[in-house]
């Protein structure tokens, strides 16, 4: 008992770094007299540090720092210039959205989260706005979804033990890594789809009456639930198959299509095949970030089918198709407004 | 521009992270060796466009590489011929081998949040003692005089108050 007192001076005396050199030598034998000494040690040490994190992340900016990191990134990337380019081209549309995922989990702001001894489940979550471009999400399971603009997306950071779960509202197209021990669940507002490891595009905004699913290959389970959440169908889709789901009544209709056309926009494309004018704006709102209103409600229901790239002005997109179909479209300040050609 | 875009993010990434990090790598060796580790880790991190992990991956990459450099550094550092540099030397690389992983970096601020909470629940005369140690970095020899008390009762006040802290943050 005396020598345990004796030795939680000797601890305190080493934290303030004010102790001589035969306690230290004291103290260093108690240490590893015992596993449990040690680790005791070493946790209280790390607590009695810890206040100094805070005084560095409140202390002084790096903004000095930055610039002389900056000065030593430039003068070396002159010389790799080729090699960055050439992985600009591939990568630097979706790296924004990756990192912006790990700025996320490493903030400060992150103090919000409640503290659990256990393993919490923390979610990292990603919003694209409207307007935004398409983003890579690589998942600690190595999945990879690709977020199309006006997108929420969310996802654990680390998965669980016998499942992997994530919550889409808005447009995705997923990769899923093969893993037969851990189904790969995607939450949707009225849908749920369960894989194993396959490619498929998601397409559900929950303000929107439909959700369209397709799968370029392999087999996915589809359930889909009413608007009160009740349980209204399930089946398993197979490659090339697209489900039209209505999130109201949660009935399901099953079409072979060609599934390039839904992961179309992975590519920079937006591609549509006889679809009415008012999906096409709705669409185009969300990867333009732009108010668009149809003026007429004929207008609304004529169908419409073509292909444009989304490096292309919203001008350039409506006079294509108003070169087929009878409107005119007037840019105000904060709206587009499509109306029927006199 | 989109070159000029990945360099933003690289530079939020930097900022977010620099000072946590030089705060580790100073436990460990002095303050102007952390800063030029950090600075040759994120270097690294543009050269090798590491910070298109994902979200774990970075995080491991980033606590590995930290606590490797100042293993290396202490592993090459001539260490003084005195008995106290070299014990305090080896519990040093002790340490860092004990504290092996990530969230030992990148949880501190939950941990801190919640040592505020157990800080609240501690006796009085524990808490007063070591909120001055703790909050406003004061040594036992400075309390003692303040409160005029006996060293050694801070001291041993500090230690329950490390304990306390520490059996709550585990259950």
């Amino acid at each position: 008992m005396t020598s345990n007192d004796h030795i939680e001076e000797l601890i305190i005396r080493y934290f303030e770094k004010e102790i001589d050199e035969g306690s230290l030598k004291e103290l260093d034998q108690w240490i590893h007299e015992k596993e449990e000494n040690k680790s005791l040690f070493f946790e209280l040490k790390k607590l009695y540090d810890s206040q100094r994190l805070s005084t560095y992340l409140k202390g002084r900016s790096y903004d000095k720092q930055w610039e002389s990191l900056y000065e030593k990134i430039n003068a070396g990337s002159t010389v790799r210039k080729k090699r960055t380019n050439h992985f600009r081209i591939i990568c630097l549309r979706y790296a924004a959205v990756a990192v912006m995922a790990v700025c996320i989990g490493f903030g400060m702001h992150e103090l919000i989260r409640k503290f659990t001894p256990d393993p919490p489940i923390s979610f990292n979550e990603i919003t694209v706005e409207k307007g935004g471009k398409a983003n890579l999400v690589i998942l600690s399971d190595g999945s990879e979804v690709i977020l199309n603009s006006a997108t929420h997306f969310k996802y654990p950071t680390e998965f669980g033990k016998d499942k992997r779960e994530v919550y889409l509202d808005g447009e995705a197209y997923f990769k899923v890594a093969k893993d037969d021990k851990k189904l790969f669940i995607v939450k949707l507002s009225r849908q749920e789809i369960t894989v194993l490891g396959t490619w498929f595009n998601v397409l559900a905004y929950k303000e929107d009456p439909y959700s369209t699913i397709t799968l370029a290959e392999g087999k996915i389970l589809l359930e889909s639930y009413d608007e009160n959440g009740k349980k209204m169908s399930q089946m398993f889709m197979t490659s090339e198959e697209q489900a039209y789901v209505d999130n109201t009544t949660g009935s399901v209709s099953l079409n072979k299509v060609d599934a390039t056309i839904a992961n179309s926009w992975i590519d920079g494309k937006y591609r549509f095949k006889d679809e009415k004018l008012s999906t096409i704006v709705r669409r185009l709102e969300n990867l333009y970030g732009v108010a668009l209103r149809i003026e007429s409600e004929t207008l609304k229901d004529i169908r419409y089918t073509g292909t444009f790239s989304l490096g292309q002005k919203i001008e350039d997109v409506l006079k294509v198709i108003t070169s087929e179909k009878q409107f005119n479209y007037q840019i105000t300040s904060d709206e587009i407004i499509l109306s029927v050609k006199k | 521009m989109e070159g000029s875009h990945s360099i933003e993010i690289f530079k939020e990434l930097y900022l977010k992270n620099a000072s946590r990090l030089t705060y580790f790598a100073n436990k460990y060796v002095d303050r102007e060796t952390a800063e030029d580790i950090v600075q040759n880790i994120f270097l690294k991190v543009w050269q090798k466009k590491n910070f298109l992990l994902s979200e774990n991956g970075l995080r491991t990459y980033l606590f590995n590489a930290i606590r490797n450099a100042c293993l290396d550094y202490l592993k090459h550092q001539s260490v003084e011929q005195n008995y106290i540099s070299a014990i305090v030397h080896k519990l040093k690389v002790e340490e860092l081998q004990y504290n092996d992983h990530p969230v030992f970096l990148f949880q501190e601020d939950e941990r801190i949040a919640s040592i505020y909470n157990e800080i609240e629940k501690l006796p009085e005369k524990c808490r007063e003692i070591f909120t001055l140690s703790y909050l406003h970095e004061k040594k036992s020899s400075e309390i003692a005089n303040m409160l005029n008390i006996s060293r050694r009762t801070v001291e041993a006040q500090l230690y329950k108050a490390l304990k306390l802290i520490r059996n709550a943050l585990q259950s």
